[in-house]
């Protein structure tokens, strides 16, 4: 600890009260003082604003953007790409990475395959998307798919190699059935990883979900980013980037939240959001 | 954390045949598949694996013979990969787009070693900064395309700026979490020998935390490969990036999908690259596979 | 309960860089039904890999395992297995461990209360049903899981070092317990060891076990009355016999 941190829990009635604020004001100083920073140049250095505009044109923009709905109507466009297509991912990436956990014949066919195209971005996919699936919702899923599946994979799969063996040696102890062993021990064994996939998964279906937007969108955040990126409108496109990071955070959050609250045993120091 | 695994490897599932993991396999024998546990061995079935990939690829293309556009064969791909490949442009895009790469992956190594180390020795920056890493976490590289075109113009500070912020955070966090697993045992071992802070960190730290960071340069490696094409909407008129987008936009499906094995071909190789220098510098567990 | 039979068993490891390791050569001996049979040696000797044989986790190169005459090639509920280490399922609770084997027995639920109940009483662990594994202590865990293995009622008890974790004292008191138990069960018992004091204290048969290659260097009955007393004279004789065939090497 520091030494302000020291005096200011000296004894007395005010210690308890004065280490709140300090430790609200630690949390929330830097970006106060980047953001005041920005503030400042951009009202000294005009270039910049062009460039990179500045925090009160942005709060406006933002502050607008939700009085008069736009906000709203383009994160729900967004949100429901994201989690259809992360509800996709999930059912088809977790069956294939526990296939892939425990039958190693399996494994050794299918990673390299996944190695190979885990480097690829989404964005090569876009014309192969549209090419296959059109400019509908389809072709968006499939770009979201692309990106999640990858994390959604590699999590469930590390949850299911590293299940302590001897696990496994005691089911078979008592049943050789392989369904009651992935049922009763597989299964429960992995499900932190599982849980833990799901979660970046969602966050990287947040993002993938921006590329996707690049598809014959008319409405979401990566729509009108990339608008107002095309027609060099900073402040919106800042304004569409913190929406972008701060509805990230929120969904982290719920999820947390939900799995926290509905799963206590299950949910381990696995599941930070850092 | 982020405990996937990084890179290529279905060779080390293979041959890792470690004798007290042995015990405890779900089949009652020695079969057939542990037999061909050997390194080599290991990488034939990797070979096989994309072969089958091929094969079903090939049918598809005989069997509902779609338009080349929509879905071109194999051999046209790979046709038009030997092709791409005889000429210079091509070559100097895989260049220039690896040395985005690779720049923006080193500077990412660098400074998130650098905060992840400052991180763990100052609580007090820790909590600072803790807000600012944890929302930029979730702005994607591909978001800051335009700004970073606005910001840093025609220069390539712009392309290596997208693949820095692509592997930055993930390598952070990585080393992070290796350090903060470091045994605290090891640490007061190093004290009674007096070891200065600095030599501490260098010589009993870093090393005992080498296979979690090793593990995140290869993710942050493999993110900075995924940015690339980001990056290179960032003002490029170089790079494979540049060249999988553009073609894109004529539908010239064959390039794209060209383009594409060439980056997975980079990725992995430069995936075992890193994978042999973490080998090479501390020899001994690798990142577990 | 039933007699086991280790019939000229022999096992070759191929280590993946090519190493042949002969685990175990022409190894045979007998445990009566209802007998306590202990198997020392140092570490290299075969002792595991005899165990996941004895188990039916293994298969013999040449030789076969006999439970109550018949021949035994794969895990099966005639023969528990106690494991080393932590081998309690960490999300179940107590009681769910110990039921696990009855439910995939295909039991009810009624019925696996019922019986899981009065072993988690037998092993002492009353109380703690609705404990998690991560909660309990060395001693405690450990009764847990041979409660596990006792609820199937099998008629062997294959245990690999289950006290290696233990401190001391807490080894100690286990031992007593798992004597008190087996007196109560009467189920023949094969327990792994590298500590001579726990096997005297426990067998009525133990089997020292030499390296390189593993085989069987000689077979000691231990007549001492039970209750044992690890201090006294005779015990003390009994171990000294064990070390002598431990550090001597076997003849042919």
């Amino acid at each position: 600890m520091g030494a302000l941190e020291h005096r200011l829990n000296a004894p007395g009635d005010r210690s308890g009260r004065l280490a709140a604020i300090a430790s609200v004001a630690t949390v929330v100083y830097v970006p106060v003082l980047a953001l005041a920073l920005w503030q400042v140049l951009s009202l000294f250095q005009p270039g910049i604003r062009e460039v990179i505009s500045s925090p009160a044109a942005v709060a406006a923009n933002l502050a607008s953007g939700l009085a008069d709905g736009s906000v709203a109507a383009n994160v729900g466009a967004s949100l429901e790409r994201a989690l259809l297509g992360w509800i996709v991912t999930l059912v088809i990436a977790t069956p294939l990475a526990i296939a892939a956990g425990r039958i190693r014949l399996f494994a050794r066919l299918v990673i390299p395959v996944v190695d190979l195209l885990r480097p690829i971005s989404p964005i090569a996919w876009i014309p192969l998307a549209v090419l296959w699936l059109g400019i509908g919702l389809n072709s968006k899923l499939l770009i979201v798919f692309v990106v999640t599946f990858f994390v959604v994979f590699l999590n469930v799969y590390d949850a299911v190699i590293r299940i302590p063996p001897v696990l496994l040696s005691v089911c078979r102890t008592f049943t050789p059935s392989r369904p009651f062993m992935f049922l009763h021990v597989t299964l429960p064994a992995s499900f932190q990883g599982v849980v833990l996939g799901a979660q970046y998964g969602l966050t990287t279906a947040w993002g993938g979900v921006i590329v996707a937007e690049m598809v014959g969108a008319n409405s979401g955040v990566g729509y009108e980013m990339l608008s107002a990126a095309n027609q060099f409108d900073p402040t919106s496109v800042i304004a569409y980037m913190v929406l972008i990071g701060l509805v990230g955070i929120v969904l982290n959050a719920a999820f947390l939240l939900v799995f926290r609250t509905m799963l206590p045993s299950f949910v381990g120091p696995g599941t930070s959001d850092a | 954390m982020h405990r996937f695994l990084a890179g290529p490897g279905g060779a080390a599932i293979a041959s890792k045949g470690d004798f007290n993991l042995t015990r405890h396999r779900a089949s009652a024998s020695v079969g057939w598949t542990r037999k061909l546990a050997s390194r080599s061995f290991g990488m034939l079935q990797a070979a096989t694996g994309i072969a089958i990939l091929l094969v079903g690829w090939e049918i598809v293309t005989v069997l509902f013979r779609p338009l080349p556009v929509i879905l071109p064969s194999p051999q046209d791909v790979f046709g038009r990969l030997v092709y791409l490949l005889s000429t210079s442009e091509t070559w100097s895009n895989l260049g220039i787009s690896l040395a985005r790469v690779v720049a923006g992956f080193l500077l990412g190594t660098g400074s998130g070693i650098s905060v992840a180390v400052l991180l763990t020795r100052h609580p007090f920056l820790d909590r600072s900064l803790r807000s600012v890493l944890v929302a930029l976490r979730f702005v994607i590289p591909f978001a800051w395309v335009p700004i970073a075109a606005y910001w840093f113009g025609l220069s390539e500070t712009g392309k290596v700026f997208i693949t820095w912020y692509a592997s930055f955070f993930v390598i952070a966090f990585q080393v992070r979490a290796g350090i903060e697993a470091v045994p605290d045992l090891y640490v007061r071992v190093a004290q009674t020998f007096g070891m200065s802070r600095r030599r501490t960190l260098w010589q009993v730290i870093l090393p005992a935390a080498w296979p979690k960071i090793i593990v995140g340069m290869r993710l942050g490696l493999s993110f900075a490969w995924v940015a690339i094409l980001a990056a290179e909407m960032v003002n490029a008129n170089s790079g494979i990036g540049y060249f999988i987008n553009y073609s894109g936009q004529f539908l010239a499906t064959d390039d794209v999908m060209a383009g594409m094995i060439m980056i997975g071909v980079l990725g992995f190789v430069t995936d075992q690259a890193l994978s042999l220098f973490g080998r090479l510098v501390l020899p001994g567990k690798d990142a577990p596979r | 309960m039933l007699d086991i039979s280790i019939d000229n068993i022999s096992k070759t490891w191929r280590a993946p860089d090519g190493r042949e390791v002969v685990a175990l050569q022409g190894v045979s001996f007998d445990v009566p039904s209802g007998g306590f049979c202990c198997i020392v040696g140092p570490s290299g000797s075969g002792k595991s890999t005899l165990f996941d044989v004895i188990a039916g986790l293994e298969t013999p190169d040449h030789g076969r395992i006999l439970v109550g005459g018949e021949v035994v090639e794969r895990p099966g509920a005639d023969r528990g297995v106690v494991f080393q280490g932590r081998s309690l399922f960490p999300w179940r609770t107590v009681q769910g461990n110990v039921e696990f084997g009855l439910a995939a027995q295909g039991r009810r639920k009624t019925e696996r209360r019922h019986i899981s109940q009065s072993f988690i009483d037998l092993v002492g662990l009353s109380g703690f049903e609705a404990a998690l594994p991560s909660t309990l202590s060395g001693g405690m865990y450990q009764r847990a899981a041979v409660a596990r293995s006792l609820a199937t009622s099998p008629d062997v008890l294959l245990m690999d070092e289950p006290f290696g974790a233990l401190d001391a004292q807490s080894r100690e008191m286990m031992q007593s317990e798992l004597v008190r138990i087996w007196q109560t069960q009467g189920t023949t018992i094969l327990f792994i060891t590298h500590s001579v004091q726990e096997a005297v204290f426990l067998a009525d048969k133990i089997i020292v076990m030499s390296p390189r290659p593993g085989r069987v260097s000689a077979q000691i009955d231990v007549t001492l009355p039970r209750t044992r007393d690890r201090t006294g004279a005779d015990f003390g004789m009994v171990m000294k016999e064990v070390y002598a065939h431990l550090t001597t090497p076997a003849s042919a």
